[in-house]
């Protein structure tokens, strides 16, 4: 399942315990190299230094929640272009209409698998990917 | 989880709490994973609770409401991924009280609901992962495993002679003189249970350890008894207070002490069944997760024409019906419920549409005890479904249940053999009968009066629940004769289980009018399918108590 493509992925949430299981998801099943955040802003503070090629952003963070994050990452160099992958508890129509317009890739609904974390984020990129390519 | 805003904080986290449980990438399965989570949620637990502690005492400020709604909403995401609905549920119901506080459209909460909820949220994280699949409990092996007391007295006297006494009763005790090394002690070994003298002047423990600390100091949820001399409404307070859960003045009735540390150390009790039948899947839903972040087992029907069906499967103590079916009104369907023999006393609640007043008259004319108007308040509905929930099992247990020694009755001991026998006769296996009965307790009646008879006639009940299997079903047969089914047992086994009991019980020594003194008993045994009827099986295993009772003392029987 595994695309060359896609091996560093930045993982910003603020929950303890869903952060380890997640980074240690994408890490043993996906086989990617994960930094793991707490918080929007460690996340921009490491992001240049990790160069990530994709981000798996929590929406409901306090402080400074998933979009706030999103917009502040656009304003990087380093984060211009980076593909956004939105993980929120609220997915409805209306709600990933609104995600997708503030720029951010996909949402992948928690609470996630952490056995199916790694082909979701993967099936993000392969769809972003023939996109790309398409056009 | 403030420390973790550091650039580098995350990692560090991470790193520590793998430690913890998840060794490495191997044990990423959904079992070791919730393995992981019960290890952290009492942590979890605490923090929710400081947060509130913080809140209150500061007089609610913005900053702390946040936090606070902020930990119980990341509690309820961590739950759902975890695996632990009921802490989910649980969890909810405190962020959305929390949420327009946090948000500064509402007023703080007052401490008494806070308390409610949270304390619900406790009972959730003690609640089982994995929804279990089959609630037939498996047979308990002979020798339970020893549950630990860790027992800090100070009395010189009190302390060792206590420990004594509840070794009796299979429990491991260790005597703690100073609770200065409590916290140590638990850490190093987690007892079963505490059990604290709160002998203390001004609220303290005679270590100078406050009492209000010590369930705050405790790091795994251990059960929490108090002993005291005193009984009065302050001690007992504090005793709550700091989490006792059960509360004991001195001089101990040991009896009454076992009983409370078996029902405290032992498997959960059952919990309450509750059907919901409600046609609109999210008010069904909305119920249902209320009551199961109570504790409670829901089985929600939507469709009302499958009532019958979700009755058989949920076996109910409590049913909830939404008034607006469609095919049939809630009232029809209440009204069939209780034509149906096994459920003429289940207690039905009304789901009621929004504005429909709240009229216990009109609730029982439609033959419900109580009508729930929408939107239904969480606290209301929980105490409303436990409250009768309760009543209803106690009722059914004063009815099964001898009262002096929590023993079946003498019908329900009957039903049981029939029940026995049947399954025995499909399974074609043995069951043996055992009837006991105490020696020489005429005389110790007349001697020492009837109350001390029916002690020692508790503690015998009490000595031959705990050393049975679970499995093994005791029921009092009248005076002081007990009958014990020994299922898939044979009569050789049988009577080596029995021989061992009674020499064990007649090694201990009983406390009656200032004197030790000790008792024994005798019993016989008979067999299916020797015998193959209940009736013969009684018959036979009366005649061989007979026969041991001349055999012995050729006391009195």
């Amino acid at each position: 399942m595994k695309d060359p493509s896609l091996r560093r992925i930045l993982f910003v949430e603020d929950d303890p315990d869903i952060r380890m299981v997640g980074k240690m998801a994408l890490e043993a099943i996906g086989g990617f190299s994960v930094l793991a955040c707490g918080s929007g802003v460690e996340a921009l503070t490491r992001l240049s230094d990790f160069a990530p090629d994709l981000i798996l952003l929590d929406v409901m963070m306090p402080g400074m929640d998933g979009p706030a994050t999103l917009g502040a990452v656009r304003e990087t160099s380093a984060g211009r272009d980076l593909p956004v992958v939105f993980m929120t508890a609220r997915v409805q129509a209306q709600e990933v209409a609104a995600y997708r317009d503030m720029g951010a890739e996909d949402v992948i609904a928690k609470p996630f698998d952490p056995m199916a974390l790694s082909e979701q984020v993967l099936s993000v990129w392969r769809t972003m990917k023939a996109r790309t390519d398409a056009a | 989880m403030e420390d973790d805003e550091s650039p580098h904080g995350c990692g560090v986290a991470v790193g520590r709490m793998m430690d913890t449980a998840l060794k490495d990438d191997t044990e990423l399965g959904s079992a070791s994973l919730r393995d992981y989570f019960a290890a952290r949620l009492p942590d979890r637990l605490r923090e929710v609770e400081e947060a509130w502690e913080r809140a209150r005492q500061s007089d609610w400020p913005e900053a702390e409401a946040r936090t606070f709604h902020r930990l119980a909403h990341s509690l309820t995401g961590a739950g759902a991924t975890f695996g632990f609905p009921a802490v989910t549920d649980a969890a909810r119901l405190l962020e959305q009280r929390l949420k327009p506080v946090a948000q500064g459209t509402a007023p703080p909460p007052d401490d008494a609901a806070v308390a409610e909820l949270l304390a619900g949220l406790r009972r959730a994280s003690q609640m089982p992962a994995a929804p279990s699949s089959s609630t037939a409990s498996a047979p308990r092996a002979d020798e339970p495993g020893k549950k630990t007391i860790l027992l800090v007295e100070n009395d010189p006297e009190t302390g060792p002679s206590l420990a004594q006494q509840l070794e009796r009763f299979g429990y491991e005790v260790r005597l703690l003189e100073q609770p200065d090394r409590l916290g140590a002690e638990i850490e190093r070994d987690p007892p079963s249970a505490l059990l604290v003298d709160q002998d203390f002047p001004e609220a303290r423990l005679p270590g100078g350890l406050e009492l209000s600390d010590l369930r705050r100091d405790l790091r795994s949820p251990v059960r929490l008894v108090f002993l005291s001399d005193r009984g009065d409404l302050e001690a007992r307070l504090a005793a709550v207070r700091a989490g006792g859960e059960a509360y004991f003045t001195k001089p101990v009735d040991v009896g009454a002490l076992v009983d409370q540390l078996d029902l405290l150390t032992g498997p959960p009790t059952d919990p309450f069944r509750a059907l919901v039948v409600e046609a609109d899947e999210e008010i069904a839903g909305e119920c249902a997760g209320a009551l199961r972040a109570a504790g409670l087992q829901v089985a929600v029907e939507t469709e009302p024409e499958r009532f019958l069906e979700a009755l058989a499967a949920s076996r109910p103590d409590v049913v909830l019906i939404g008034l607006e079916l469609p095919g049939c009104g809630g009232a029809e369907l209440a009204a069939v419920l209780h034509q149906l023999e096994a459920y003429v006393a289940t207690p039905v609640l009304f789901l009621a549409p929004p504005g429909s007043d709240e009229d216990r008259l009109s609730a029982l004319e439609l033959g419900g005890d109580e009508l729930l108007p929408r939107p239904v308040d969480p606290l209301h509905l929980i105490a409303a479904v436990t409250g009768r929930a309760r009543r209803g099992r106690r009722l059914a247990s004063l009815m099964a249940y001898d009262s002096l020694t929590s023993l079946l009755s003498h019908a329900s001991l009957k039903q049981q053999l029939e029940a026995e026998l049947a399954r025995a006769a499909r399974e074609h296996v043995p069951v043996a009968y055992a009837m006991l009965d105490l020696d020489g307790f005429k005389t110790f009646n007349e001697t020492y009066g009837h109350a001390a008879g029916d002690r020692l006639l508790r503690t015998l009940a009490l000595f031959l629940k705990q050393r049975l299997r679970r499995s093994d079903i005791l029921g009092r047969f009248g005076g002081d004769e007990i009958g014990v089914i020994l299922p898939n047992t044979d009569g050789a086994t049988a009577r080596a289980v029995l021989d061992n009991l009674r020499e064990s019980f007649s090694r201990l020594r009983h406390g009656f009018a200032g004197t030790e003194l000790s008792a024994s008993f005798s019993f016989g045994i008979s067999v299916f399918p020797d015998c193959p009827t209940p009736e013969l099986l009684i018959e036979a295993a009366g005649r061989a108590l007979s026969a041991a009772k001349s055999e012995t003392t050729g006391s009195e029987s």
